[in-house]
């Protein structure tokens, strides 16, 4: 039996196995206005940063004629210059549709092109149109690049992180958004759960736990138990369309209404917001700001008070709290049991959301964690857990119910919010025609009672049902959530045993063939990133066969002859050879071969297997082997 | 678990070939005890996947002690790097798990997956549930209650009570369950869940006054 | 009441324990043994000289050596060998565990 050789190291300095060619795996923090990323080894987690210690990526993309896409500070300069060239804050329209966004028009640093309601929104940014998507895309080629500047290796594989309260059209949004820029996302975490993760690990806390996250474009609530290593979501709550930008607004009104004149141009409406920017951060400092505008050929000076700021956004601040009080309420637990509240998102540095923030919770929030990086952190811990295994457990909740329309536009809820994902609700259907052959689907996704009141998640129908009176067909409708919070439905019809299945691609979301016609696009990546996926896989794969062959040749080599052993080993080192090289055509062709060599030992070895059973000693004898460790 | 009483639960008997090695493993394993790799999830129902004997009184830390550790091998999160079948197996035994979990650790869960088990199914829709005039007017009477309270406090007495209420329920299940009861646990199990019903409800008015 | 010691260590890993410990150049309570959850199939083995005894190590004593078993480690190397194994391509420590069921393939892993 070959073993595992050591050498005595100095403490601590254990080199990690396949330190060489292990590949490593980063934590990304998707913000709306500012992202990072970050990596975890041996769940030590730091931020990756550009050469002189620049930590965050504004969330801004530049589109410039016959240039590549300028994306962080530099594309934040352009807004002066440039305003109609560059977009941010998009990750409030992750997975919306064009009915979504045209409420909120004018208000939104955008110009959204006209289009169909349940579709999803796009942008006219200078001569080109785009959607969030490729703008997230752009924002995640540039953290892919920075980490892989600072690492000396390619990245492609992430832990990407979302707002709790993320929809399931936007979680997938953001899933397209990393496969256009070549990154394999290994799990969606929410935003409060890698933060309670960097948090918990770090400080070693144990107990119930609030995280409060206030970012950019949107609010989460959580409630954790932390325990024994185990960081079990007990409910959470929010608003995916609440943050600082609002704040913002609200600056850039009264800026606005101060200076007078005429409407802005769209231009000057976004250098205005970059003002009213500036002047919420010094308020976070000082107890008045001033700051002085030259907009549309007009200079003008203003003054404004922390007090009549807070005045301004006590009615946003109190939505929050509302929120965090029913999140209490959703997990059965008075203020006083919470141990300890983390604050996360740049807007908690707001004085008021911290004031109204240890009102609600009857503590001072803890202040020892950078609010703008705990989030990365966490997803790069999660990340290297992911890739190199981990003692940790991380059990979230759907944060939204699920249901489907039923008569009269009603909904019935069939995954309930706050379950623990992963999770599978099946329901029973039949038909109410004689003959029908098809049937309407419509999945929503909200609190509300109404279908409509709801977000639509995707209309589907059913076809192939076998012809039968009324009432006498069983549909059976499976809904399942993945532990990215992803839905997949199924159905079968149960009589006859007919199914199908249907990937939920959202009513929002970009159809398969949007996806495909995108990653040709971009060029540098596509193919490339596809055939070295492939490639994994097809190495994952063979290794896999390798490793159960030899397991059962450790048990049952004597039901081979000299000449079958030798003919399945010569194969297995032909797979072996194969999987060390990079053509994933040639490691399919060995694991087939050595497959189809190994057919007839399988089958001996279960003849084996049942002789053994019948004879009475199989369980005892394969407990032995087993060593009890499934129990 | 000793393999006499796993036999007597009809689970024992058969052996599978593993999807990967081809090996043999015994039906209710769940890694192939040569190859090591995950196995399809053995039907079953929610007590036997969390390696629990089926009955009402169970303590509830062992329960959930339980199902974090199987969480811990089977979540799909310890699967990232595995194959895809490995993490379609993990995916689906980590549903399981947690469909198990959300049944076993609510009393009245546990309580009607037992009488279901037993062929005895509280969610007979309509009928059972008018068979009992006694508790379709004391629920009528506290739903009154409810309707009418008109502050919080009243609310909260309300909950209070019927959460004794429940309490009390459930030590009688106990008591049922474990004489073999099952007509008596039927009706018992009926009650907890309108108790459920009303407590779900005053939270949500109590929750109304918070705003 | 004599329990029995949790490792067995060979005379040859004994001495080679001995010798590196010497040759360490400062002073030290022994080697200790570890395992961290890391790999492809789960956990590795970690050996490091060490400054000074935890307190809650396990103390196998043997040829005149300390080795210490961080109490993390002590279910997985439970009733191992500590042996030393020199060739011409490598040398080192092996442990030979009865427990061990899975192998990633690689050499550098194992699960329990």
């Amino acid at each position: 039996m070959s073993m595992q050789i050591l050498e005595i190291h100095e403490p601590g300095e254990t080199p990690l196995p396949h330190e060489a060619e292990r590949e490593l795996a980063v934590g990304i923090d998707l913000g709306t206005t500012n992202s990072l990323v970050a990596i975890a080894r041996d769940t030590r987690p730091e931020v990756l940063r550009l050469m002189h210690g620049e930590a965050l990526l504004p969330s801004v993309v530049a589109y410039l004629d016959g240039r590549q896409p300028v994306v962080g500070h530099e594309a934040r300069a352009l807004i002066g210059e440039h305003p109609d060239r560059v977009v941010r804050s998009v990750k409030r329209l992750m997975g919306r549709g064009y009915g979504d966004v045209k409420a909120l028009a004018g208000t939104l640093p955008f110009t959204v092109e006209p289009g169909e309601a349940e579709r999803m929104v796009r942008l006219r940014v200078g001569g080109r149109v785009v959607t969030p998507v490729e703008v997230s895309a752009d924002i995640l080629r540039a953290l892919k690049n920075r980490a892989e500047l600072a690492l000396d290796r390619p990245v492609t594989q992430a832990v990407i992180t979302v707002p709790a309260y993320f929809d399931d059209a936007a979680r997938t949004a953001t899933k397209d958004a990393a496969r256009l820029a070549g990154l394999q996302v290994l799990r969606l975490v929410n935003e409060p759960t890698a933060a309670a993760l960097a948090y918990g690990l770090d400080k070693g806390a144990e107990g119930t736990y609030a995280v409060y996250d206030l970012g950019g474009g949107t609010f989460d609530v959580s409630i954790l138990r932390l325990e024994k290593g185990v960081f079990q979501v007990l409910a959470t709550g929010g608003d995916a369309a609440l943050g600082g930008d609002d704040f913002d607004h609200l600056i850039a009104e009264r800026l606005a209404a101060e200076r007078g004149g005429p409407q802005l141009a769209p231009g000057d409406a976004k250098r205005l917001l970059e003002a009213a920017r500036g002047v919420k951060e010094q308020l976070s400092q000082a107890s008045q700001a001033e700051i002085e505008l030259d907009l549309a050929r007009a200079k003008t000076r203003h003054k404004l008070a922390r007090a009549e700021f807070e005045a301004m956004i006590a009615p946003l601040v109190d939505r929050t709290i509302a929120a965090a009080k029913a999140v209490l309420h959703d997990a059965d637990l008075a203020s006083a049991e919470i141990k300890g509240v983390v604050l996360v998102g740049g807007s908690t540095r707001v004085p008021l959301v911290r004031r109204r923030v240890a009102e609600v919770f009857g503590r001072e929030p803890l202040g020892d964690i950078d609010p703008d990086e705990v989030v990365a952190l966490g997803a790069a811990l999660q990340a290297e857990a992911l890739t190199h295994g981990s003692d940790t457990l991380l059990l979230d909740v759907i944060p939204l119910s699920l249901g489907i329309e039923t008569m009269g536009g009603l909904i019935e809820k069939v995954v309930p919010r706050n379950s623990p994902i992963p999770t599978a609700q099946a329901q029973e259907f039949t038909t109410y025609q004689d003959g029908q052959t098809a049937m309407a689907i419509h999945v929503v996704q909200g609190e509300r009672e109404l279908a409509e009141q709801n977000r639509s998640l995707a209309r589907f129908t059913l076809t192939g049902i076998p012809p039968m009176a009324a009432g006498a067909a069983r549909i059976l409708v499976t809904y399942a959530v993945d532990a990215d919070g992803i839905l997949t439905v199924s159905a079968e019809e149960r009589m006859t045993g007919v199914s199908q299945s249907v990937e939920v691609r959202p009513s929002y979301g970009l159809t398969e063939d949007e996806m495909i016609g995108m990653l040709r696009d971009s060029m540098e990546h596509g193919a490339e990133d596809m055939e070295r996926r492939l490639l994994v896989e097809a190495q994952v794969e063979g290794r896999r066969l390798l490793l159960a062959l030899r397991a059962a040749l450790k048990v049952d080599a004597d039901l081979l002859d000299a000449t079958e052993g030798g003919s399945i080993e010569g194969l297995a080192a032909v797979l072996d050879r194969a999987i060390e090289g990079s053509d994933r055509h040639a490691i399919a062709a060995a694991q087939e071969a050595l497959d189809q060599a190994s057919q007839e030992f399988a089958a001996r070895r279960m003849d084996r297997g049942i002789r053994t059973a019948l004879s009475g000693r199989a369980l005892d004898d394969l407990e032995r082997r087993m060593g009890g460790a499934a129990d | 678990m000793t393999t006499a009483e796993a036999t007597a639960r009809g689970e024992a008997q058969a052996v599978r070939a593993c999807w990967s090695c081809r090996g043999p493993v015994p039906a209710r394993e769940r890694f192939c005890p040569t190859c090591g790799l995950v196995q399809e999830p053995v039907a079953g129902d929610h007590f036997a996947r969390l390696d629990l004997e089926p009955r009402f009184d169970i303590d509830a830390t062992d329960v959930e002690r339980r199902y974090f550790a199987l969480q811990r091998q089977f979540h799909p999160d310890r699967f990232a790097a595995r194959s895809a079948k490995e993490k379609a197996l993990s995916l689906r035994h980590a549903t399981a798990l947690n469909e198990a979990y959300k049944v076993l650790k609510d009393p009245l869960g546990r309580a009607e997956h037992l009488l279901s088990l037993a062929g005895r199914p509280v969610r007979a829709d309509g009928a059972e549930t008018v068979s009992d005039p006694e508790l379709l007017m004391e629920a009528m009477e506290l739903r009154e209650r409810l309707s009418e309270a008109a502050a919080a406090a009243a609310v909260d007495a309300l909950l209070a009570e019927t959460r004794a209420n429940s309490a009390a329920l459930e030590r009688k299940l106990g008591h049922a369950f474990a004489a073999g009861d099952f007509a008596a646990a039927q009706k018992l199990a009926l009650r907890l869940r309108y108790a459920a019903k009303l407590i779900d409800e005053a939270r949500e008015r109590r929750r109304r006054f918070d705003r | 009441m004599a329990l029995p010691a949790p490792i067995t260590v060979t005379e040859a890993a004994a001495e080679h324990v001995k010798a590196l410990l010497a040759k360490r150049g400062k002073p030290s309570a022994g080697v200790r043994i570890g395992v961290r959850t890391k790999g492809c199939s789960g956990l590795s083995y970690t050996l490091e000289y060490a400054d000074e005894k935890g307190k809650w190590d396990e103390v196998v004593e043997a040829g005149g050596v300390t080795i210490l078993i961080d109490p993390k480690a002590l279910m997985f190397v439970l009733g191992t060998t500590m042996d030393w194994t020199e060739d011409k391509l490598k040398r080192g420590f092996v442990f030979s565990n009865p427990n061990e069921k899975g192998r990633c393939g690689c050499g550098e892993s194992f699960h329990v």
